[in-house]
């Protein structure tokens, strides 16, 4: 039962993975401009972070290491840094994001602008973190973040049409907008299979003190909590294909996208929206800010541990703690969320690859994975992941410049 | 025993348990006639900015000279006190009070401590 309740670290990851402002953002376009065509980049982004979750759980159980801290062994500290350089820089802008996106829920409940709430956000995001034990973040994130069950909801009385859905599931070239579709899943897969994820998976796997007997239920957690959220983004898709594609509407703004709900909920789909919108970007801010100070700690040697009385772990609470002081800014200077969001998305999809080669290495190494190594069926997904990510990085730029916005 | 696969970047674990690092260096003694043997491991410092190639080690190096704990030099340990090698490498050493933590010391008194509710 305890180990059950495990479930929550999956589902608070599966947050980060899918419901933060940079997947909401892009289902919802992607449903506004293409309807259910790209439903595919979803399912494909959930079965990938499936296994992926999975081998990050794995390798704690068996080896007791993070994924960050088996890379610096494995792999030496020159590959190490690179992985740890990119993510940083990335992450910067994906924090920031992320605050603009709690700020923009705020601004949508109190009609007072985003950039005074960007501050406020990261002040709140730091006390939760400095204050609170890593089951605040473990647990009361996923209870609080049930009200995203919102968009299932909306999304089911919308009525959708069935059919056109399943075939959402084939990938097909775009009859229209061949850029912008492009565009869109890679971003969608870029806000989807994000490394932070699997640093902070690990590292709450190693906090949570696994051992081999978490092997059968890492893979439950892994599978449930991936799919909640895949199933949630699919949820926003499909709301928007059904409120905005008709309409012809192409989202270019926060505003719009806050609407979704409106028509079939009522002002009471607004609220939720808001309420979904800002707990998956706190719960988002949380983990990234986490998952840095793990890496970088891990990586280097230093004492980490949310768990962990902050004086005792000094330098695991000053990078927390400088990012969240850095981050805000850029919203405090009005930059427009959506721009940053993308342009965030997109960045993360470039540095994938060099977060997703060790996988292959290290879960097919006994003196990391045990008696646990990889299964063909794992490594064919690690190849085709790294595959893809390679194309991804090299797409994504030029589209982020001929198909964004 | 592999250098680089079995010591080099594996975790340091101190008399009490602690972590207090990984071997980002190792110093190794060659003697005519005598097999190579490592004499000395280093934590931190130049030895870890150093291994990165060409300008960003060296300006990462400058950086850590200027601003690092021990101006840049390493903390070293020597071989005799190593206890046990396995995935992690325990030494017979105590970390809070030999000065290898010190700059994780520092962090906590000048920045951390200043924090309310530290």
């Amino acid at each position: 039962m305890k180990k059950l309740l495990q479930l929550t670290l999956g589902i608070v990851t599966s947050i980060g993975g899918f419901l933060e402002v940079g997947s909401i953002a892009s289902s919802a376009q992607a449903g506004a401009s293409f309807a259910y065509q790209l439903l595919w980049p979803i399912v494909l982004g959930t079965i990938v972070l499936i296994f992926l979750v999975e081998m990050s759980g794995r390798l704690a159980a068996v080896s007791k290491l993070t994924v960050s801290g088996a890379m610096r062994d494995r792999f030496g500290f020159d590959y190490f840094v690179v992985p740890l350089v990119t993510l940083s820089i990335v992450i910067y802008l994906v924090l920031a994001a992320e605050i603009g996106g709690a700020a923009f829920a705020l601004q949508l409940v109190t009609g007072i602008g985003y950039r005074w709430w960007a501050v406020p956000v990261a002040l709140l995001a730091w006390l939760l973190l400095w204050k609170g034990p890593f089951a605040l973040v473990e647990q009361w994130v996923p209870m609080i973040g049930l009200v995203t069950l919102v968009f299932i909801v909306g999304a089911l009385k919308l009525g959708p049409d069935w059919g056109a859905m399943v075939h959402g599931l084939v990938p097909t070239r775009p009859s229209h907008d061949k850029a912008h579709y492009w565009f869109l899943v890679v971003n969608i897969l870029g806000a989807t299979i994000a490394p932070y994820l699997m640093y902070f998976y690990s590292s709450g796997a190693v906090e949570g003190k696994w051992d081999g007997s978490y092997i059968t239920i890492n893979r439950f957690i892994a599978v449930l909590g991936m799919s909640f959220g895949g199933m949630l983004a699919a949820a926003v898709l499909v709301a928007a294909a059904q409120v905005f594609f008709p309409a012809g509407m192409k989202l270019d703004s926060y505003d719009q996208i806050a609407l979704m709900l409106t028509g079939v909920l009522g002002s009471w789909g607004f609220y939720l929206f808001a309420a979904s919108l800002f707990i998956g970007c706190l719960g988002a801010i949380l983990e990234i800010a986490l998952a840095v100070a793990y890496m970088t700690s891990q990586g280097l040697g230093w004492r980490w541990g949310q768990d962990e009385e902050p004086r005792r772990v000094p330098r695991f609470v000053l990078v927390y703690t400088a990012l969240l002081v850095l981050a805000p800014w850029l919203i405090v200077l009005g930059v427009s969320p959506l721009k940053v969001t993308s342009l965030s998305m997109a960045l993360t999809a470039a540095t994938l690859p060099v977060a997703i080669i060790p996988f292959i290495v290290l879960m097919n190494d006994p003196v990391y994975a045990g008696k646990h190594t990889n299964g063909w069926i794992g490594n064919v997904v690690v190849v085709f992941t790294i595959v893809m990510a390679c194309i991804l990085a090299v797409v994504t730029i030029p589209l982020q410049l001929i198909g964004g916005g | 025993m592999h250098i680089v696969r079995d010591l080099l970047d594996k975790e340091l674990i101190d008399v009490n348990w602690q972590h207090m690092g990984r071997i980002d260096g190792l110093v190794m003694e060659v003697r005519p006639d005598e097999q190579p043997r490592i004499t000395t491991i280093c934590v931190g410092g130049t030895v870890l900015t150093g291994r990165l190639p060409g300008f960003v080690g060296r300006w990462a190096s400058a950086l850590v000279r200027r601003f690092g704990a021990r101006r840049g030099a390493p903390f070293r340990i020597p071989w005799s006190r190593v206890m046990r090698v396995d995935r992690v490498i325990r030494v017979d050493v105590n970390s809070d009070e030999s000065g290898a933590m010190a700059s994780s010391q520092w962090v906590r008194d000048h920045i951390i401590e200043h924090i309310p509710g530290a």
